[in-house]
Protein backbone atom coordinates (compact mmCIF):
# COMPACT_ATOMS: atom_id res chain seq x y z
CA UNK A 1 0.00 0.00 0.00
CA UNK A 2 1.21 3.45 -0.88
CA UNK A 3 1.55 5.52 2.30
CA UNK A 4 2.00 8.97 0.85
CA UNK A 5 0.21 10.61 3.77
CA UNK A 6 2.61 12.87 5.56
CA UNK A 7 0.78 15.28 7.87
CA UNK A 8 -0.60 13.37 10.83
CA UNK A 9 1.94 10.64 11.33
CA UNK A 10 1.26 6.96 10.73
CA UNK A 11 -1.62 5.90 8.54
CA UNK A 12 -4.64 4.83 10.57
CA UNK A 13 -8.10 3.64 9.53
CA UNK A 14 -9.60 4.11 13.01
CA UNK A 15 -12.80 6.17 13.01
CA UNK A 16 -11.58 8.43 15.80
CA UNK A 17 -8.45 9.16 13.78
CA UNK A 18 -9.52 10.00 10.27
CA UNK A 19 -12.87 11.65 11.02
CA UNK A 20 -11.40 14.48 13.14
CA UNK A 21 -8.49 14.81 10.71
CA UNK A 22 -10.90 15.15 7.78
CA UNK A 23 -13.02 17.62 9.75
CA UNK A 24 -10.00 19.74 10.51
CA UNK A 25 -8.99 19.87 6.87
CA UNK A 26 -12.57 20.67 5.91
CA UNK A 27 -12.72 23.55 8.39
CA UNK A 28 -9.40 25.02 7.26
CA UNK A 29 -10.54 24.82 3.65
CA UNK A 30 -13.93 26.33 4.45
CA UNK A 31 -12.14 29.24 6.10
CA UNK A 32 -9.98 29.79 3.01
CA UNK A 33 -12.99 29.58 0.70
CA UNK A 34 -15.13 32.00 2.70
CA UNK A 35 -12.35 34.58 2.68
CA UNK A 36 -12.74 34.71 -1.13
CA UNK A 37 -16.41 34.03 -1.60
CA UNK A 38 -18.01 36.43 0.87
CA UNK A 39 -16.41 39.58 -0.64
CA UNK A 40 -17.39 38.41 -4.13
CA UNK A 41 -20.98 37.83 -3.02
CA UNK A 42 -21.11 41.41 -1.71
CA UNK A 43 -19.62 42.92 -4.88
CA UNK A 44 -22.01 40.98 -7.13
CA UNK A 45 -24.98 42.05 -5.02
CA UNK A 46 -23.96 45.70 -5.25
CA UNK A 47 -23.33 45.51 -9.02
CA UNK A 48 -26.80 44.05 -9.54
CA UNK A 49 -28.34 47.24 -8.10
CA UNK A 50 -26.64 49.34 -10.82
CA UNK A 51 -27.27 49.32 -14.62
CA UNK A 52 -23.75 47.93 -15.13
CA UNK A 53 -24.84 44.60 -16.63
CA UNK A 54 -27.40 46.21 -18.95
CA UNK A 55 -24.74 48.47 -20.40
CA UNK A 56 -22.38 45.59 -21.17
CA UNK A 57 -25.27 43.65 -22.71
CA UNK A 58 -26.24 46.51 -25.01
CA UNK A 59 -22.65 46.63 -26.22
CA UNK A 60 -22.71 42.93 -27.21
CA UNK A 61 -26.28 42.84 -28.57
CA UNK A 62 -25.45 43.53 -32.27
CA UNK A 63 -22.90 40.67 -32.42
CA UNK A 64 -25.29 37.95 -31.29
CA UNK A 65 -26.38 37.21 -34.87
CA UNK A 66 -22.95 35.74 -35.65
CA UNK A 67 -23.66 32.85 -33.32
CA UNK A 68 -27.24 32.50 -34.49
CA UNK A 69 -28.86 33.93 -31.42
CA UNK A 70 -31.36 36.76 -31.04
CA UNK A 71 -30.17 39.95 -29.36
CA UNK A 72 -32.11 39.37 -26.16
CA UNK A 73 -29.78 36.52 -25.26
CA UNK A 74 -26.97 39.06 -24.82
CA UNK A 75 -28.16 40.06 -21.36
CA UNK A 76 -28.47 36.43 -20.28
CA UNK A 77 -24.96 35.70 -21.55
CA UNK A 78 -23.42 38.70 -19.79
CA UNK A 79 -25.20 38.05 -16.50
CA UNK A 80 -24.47 34.33 -16.74
CA UNK A 81 -20.80 34.70 -17.53
CA UNK A 82 -20.24 37.23 -14.75
CA UNK A 83 -22.69 36.37 -11.97
CA UNK A 84 -24.06 32.81 -12.09
CA UNK A 85 -26.28 30.45 -14.02
CA UNK A 86 -29.34 31.05 -11.87
CA UNK A 87 -29.56 34.69 -12.91
CA UNK A 88 -28.91 33.74 -16.54
CA UNK A 89 -31.79 31.27 -16.43
CA UNK A 90 -34.03 33.90 -14.89
CA UNK A 91 -33.35 36.00 -18.00
CA UNK A 92 -33.57 33.11 -20.51
CA UNK A 93 -36.71 31.41 -19.23
CA UNK A 94 -39.32 33.97 -20.42
CA UNK A 95 -37.77 34.35 -23.92
CA UNK A 96 -39.49 31.29 -25.51
CA UNK A 97 -36.57 30.11 -27.65
CA UNK A 98 -36.50 26.72 -29.32
CA UNK A 99 -33.21 25.26 -30.57
CA UNK A 100 -31.51 28.56 -29.80
CA UNK A 101 -31.95 27.83 -26.13
CA UNK A 102 -29.74 24.75 -26.39
CA UNK A 103 -27.15 26.74 -28.31
CA UNK A 104 -27.19 29.54 -25.75
CA UNK A 105 -27.02 27.19 -22.82
CA UNK A 106 -24.03 25.22 -24.05
CA UNK A 107 -22.08 28.44 -24.18
CA UNK A 108 -23.27 29.36 -20.70
CA UNK A 109 -22.52 25.87 -19.45
CA UNK A 110 -18.87 26.25 -20.42
CA UNK A 111 -18.42 29.96 -19.69
CA UNK A 112 -20.09 31.16 -16.52
CA UNK A 113 -19.80 32.83 -13.08
CA UNK A 114 -16.42 34.35 -13.73
CA UNK A 115 -16.44 36.75 -10.81
CA UNK A 116 -16.72 33.89 -8.34
CA UNK A 117 -14.76 31.22 -10.15
CA UNK A 118 -12.01 33.63 -11.14
CA UNK A 119 -11.56 34.51 -7.47
CA UNK A 120 -11.39 30.83 -6.52
CA UNK A 121 -8.96 30.03 -9.32
CA UNK A 122 -6.83 32.99 -8.26
CA UNK A 123 -6.68 31.57 -4.77
CA UNK A 124 -5.68 28.21 -6.25
CA UNK A 125 -2.63 29.93 -7.75
CA UNK A 126 -3.44 28.91 -11.29
CA UNK A 127 -3.64 31.42 -14.11
CA UNK A 128 -7.35 32.21 -14.07
CA UNK A 129 -7.10 34.47 -17.12
CA UNK A 130 -5.57 31.67 -19.19
CA UNK A 131 -8.33 29.34 -18.05
CA UNK A 132 -11.04 31.91 -18.75
CA UNK A 133 -9.69 32.43 -22.28
CA UNK A 134 -9.57 28.67 -22.86
CA UNK A 135 -13.16 28.37 -21.66
CA UNK A 136 -14.21 31.22 -23.94
CA UNK A 137 -12.55 29.54 -26.92
CA UNK A 138 -14.10 26.16 -26.13
CA UNK A 139 -17.48 27.83 -25.56
CA UNK A 140 -17.38 29.50 -28.96
CA UNK A 141 -16.21 26.33 -30.68
CA UNK A 142 -19.00 24.26 -29.15
CA UNK A 143 -21.59 26.94 -29.89
CA UNK A 144 -20.43 27.22 -33.47
CA UNK A 145 -20.38 23.47 -33.97
CA UNK A 146 -23.82 23.13 -32.47
CA UNK A 147 -25.19 25.96 -34.61
CA UNK A 148 -23.88 24.21 -37.71
CA UNK A 149 -25.28 20.85 -36.74
CA UNK A 150 -28.67 22.06 -35.54
CA UNK A 151 -29.47 24.50 -38.32
CA UNK B 1 -22.45 29.38 2.32
CA UNK B 2 -24.24 27.04 4.71
CA UNK B 3 -24.76 24.60 1.86
CA UNK B 4 -21.03 24.63 1.13
CA UNK B 5 -20.27 24.08 4.80
CA UNK B 6 -22.63 21.10 4.99
CA UNK B 7 -21.19 19.50 1.86
CA UNK B 8 -17.53 20.20 2.43
CA UNK B 9 -17.13 18.61 5.89
CA UNK B 10 -18.33 15.07 4.98
CA UNK B 11 -16.51 15.39 1.66
CA UNK B 12 -13.24 15.94 3.46
CA UNK B 13 -13.86 13.09 5.89
CA UNK B 14 -14.41 10.76 2.93
CA UNK B 15 -11.40 12.26 1.19
CA UNK B 16 -9.22 11.66 4.22
CA UNK B 17 -10.37 8.04 4.46
CA UNK B 18 -9.94 7.47 0.74
CA UNK B 19 -6.43 8.87 0.79
CA UNK B 20 -5.42 6.72 3.74
CA UNK B 21 -6.90 3.60 2.19
CA UNK B 22 -5.00 4.14 -1.02
CA UNK B 23 -8.23 3.96 -3.03
CA UNK B 24 -6.85 6.65 -5.28
CA UNK B 25 -4.19 4.32 -6.64
CA UNK B 26 -6.88 1.85 -7.61
CA UNK B 27 -9.17 4.55 -8.99
CA UNK B 28 -6.28 6.06 -10.91
CA UNK B 29 -5.73 2.71 -12.58
CA UNK B 30 -9.41 2.26 -13.37
CA UNK B 31 -9.94 5.70 -14.82
CA UNK B 32 -6.51 5.90 -16.43
CA UNK B 33 -7.75 5.91 -19.99
CA UNK B 34 -10.53 8.39 -19.47
CA UNK B 35 -8.97 10.94 -17.16
CA UNK B 36 -5.38 10.70 -18.34
CA UNK B 37 -4.31 9.83 -14.83
CA UNK B 38 -0.64 9.93 -15.76
CA UNK B 39 -0.94 13.62 -16.36
CA UNK B 40 -3.42 14.37 -13.60
CA UNK B 41 -1.56 12.49 -10.85
CA UNK B 42 -3.58 10.34 -8.53
CA UNK B 43 -4.15 12.82 -5.71
CA UNK B 44 -6.02 15.14 -8.03
CA UNK B 45 -8.56 12.53 -9.15
CA UNK B 46 -10.79 12.77 -6.08
CA UNK B 47 -10.98 16.59 -6.24
CA UNK B 48 -11.80 16.16 -9.91
CA UNK B 49 -14.73 13.85 -9.19
CA UNK B 50 -15.92 16.17 -6.42
CA UNK B 51 -15.81 19.07 -8.86
CA UNK B 52 -17.71 17.13 -11.50
CA UNK B 53 -20.53 16.29 -9.11
CA UNK B 54 -20.74 19.20 -6.67
CA UNK B 55 -19.05 22.26 -8.08
CA UNK B 56 -15.89 24.18 -8.58
CA UNK B 57 -15.97 25.63 -5.07
CA UNK B 58 -15.65 22.22 -3.43
CA UNK B 59 -13.16 20.98 -5.96
CA UNK B 60 -11.07 24.11 -5.59
CA UNK B 61 -11.27 23.73 -1.84
CA UNK B 62 -9.82 20.25 -2.04
CA UNK B 63 -7.15 21.37 -4.46
CA UNK B 64 -6.33 24.28 -2.16
CA UNK B 65 -5.85 21.80 0.63
CA UNK B 66 -3.69 19.57 -1.57
CA UNK B 67 -1.50 22.45 -2.67
CA UNK B 68 -1.28 23.65 0.93
CA UNK B 69 0.06 20.22 1.91
CA UNK B 70 2.24 20.34 -1.22
CA UNK B 71 1.06 17.03 -2.57
CA UNK B 72 0.31 18.17 -6.10
CA UNK B 73 2.12 20.88 -8.00
CA UNK B 74 1.78 23.20 -10.99
CA UNK B 75 0.98 21.00 -13.93
CA UNK B 76 -1.71 18.71 -12.46
CA UNK B 77 -3.34 21.67 -10.73
CA UNK B 78 -3.52 23.59 -13.97
CA UNK B 79 -4.86 20.62 -15.92
CA UNK B 80 -7.53 19.86 -13.34
CA UNK B 81 -8.46 23.53 -13.25
CA UNK B 82 -8.81 23.58 -17.03
CA UNK B 83 -10.85 20.38 -17.07
CA UNK B 84 -13.19 21.65 -14.42
CA UNK B 85 -13.28 25.13 -15.85
CA UNK B 86 -14.83 23.68 -18.99
CA UNK B 87 -16.86 20.98 -17.36
CA UNK B 88 -18.10 21.09 -13.78
CA UNK B 89 -21.31 20.54 -11.81
CA UNK B 90 -22.39 18.70 -14.96
CA UNK B 91 -25.54 17.31 -13.38
CA UNK B 92 -26.95 20.37 -11.66
CA UNK B 93 -26.16 22.80 -14.50
CA UNK B 94 -27.56 20.50 -17.14
CA UNK B 95 -30.74 19.92 -15.14
CA UNK B 96 -31.19 23.67 -14.74
CA UNK B 97 -31.17 24.12 -18.51
CA UNK B 98 -33.31 21.06 -19.14
CA UNK B 99 -35.84 22.58 -16.75
CA UNK B 100 -36.33 25.54 -19.10
CA UNK B 101 -36.43 23.32 -22.18
CA UNK B 102 -32.93 22.69 -23.53
CA UNK B 103 -31.73 19.29 -24.66
CA UNK B 104 -29.83 17.57 -21.86
CA UNK B 105 -27.65 15.14 -23.81
CA UNK B 106 -26.63 17.82 -26.27
CA UNK B 107 -25.40 19.90 -23.33
CA UNK B 108 -23.68 17.14 -21.39
CA UNK B 109 -21.75 15.14 -23.97
CA UNK B 110 -20.03 17.98 -25.89
CA UNK B 111 -18.81 19.47 -22.62
CA UNK B 112 -17.30 16.21 -21.39
CA UNK B 113 -15.69 15.48 -24.73
CA UNK B 114 -14.35 19.01 -25.16
CA UNK B 115 -12.86 19.05 -21.66
CA UNK B 116 -11.12 15.69 -22.17
CA UNK B 117 -9.74 16.71 -25.53
CA UNK B 118 -8.42 20.09 -24.38
CA UNK B 119 -6.73 18.56 -21.33
CA UNK B 120 -5.33 15.77 -23.47
CA UNK B 121 -3.79 18.29 -25.86
CA UNK B 122 -2.48 20.53 -23.06
CA UNK B 123 -0.90 17.50 -21.42
CA UNK B 124 1.67 17.34 -24.20
CA UNK B 125 3.21 20.62 -23.08
CA UNK B 126 6.35 20.08 -20.96
CA UNK B 127 6.34 20.66 -17.19
CA UNK B 128 8.72 23.62 -17.46
CA UNK B 129 6.00 25.50 -19.29
CA UNK B 130 3.66 25.05 -16.34
CA UNK B 131 6.32 26.16 -13.89
CA UNK B 132 6.52 29.40 -15.85
CA UNK B 133 2.82 30.14 -16.07
CA UNK B 134 2.12 29.33 -12.45
CA UNK B 135 0.86 32.64 -11.05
Amino acid sequence: MNVSYKTTGPTSFCLTEFVPAGFRRGLITFGMLSKIMVPVFVVVYLLKQTPFFDQIASFFRPYMGILGRPGDVALAMVVGSLVNLYSAIAVLAPLELSWQLTVASIFLGVFHSHLMEGAIMYKMKTRFLTIALLRLAVGFLLTWGMKLSLL
Amino acid sequence: MLKIFIIILPLFVVFEYVQRRGVLDWLGGQLGGNFHAQRFKKDSIFPLLAGLCFGIGYEAGMLLDETRLERIEGKPTFLVAVYLGICHVVFEDTLLFVAIGASGLLLLIPRLVAASKVVYLLGFLPSQFYAKIRG
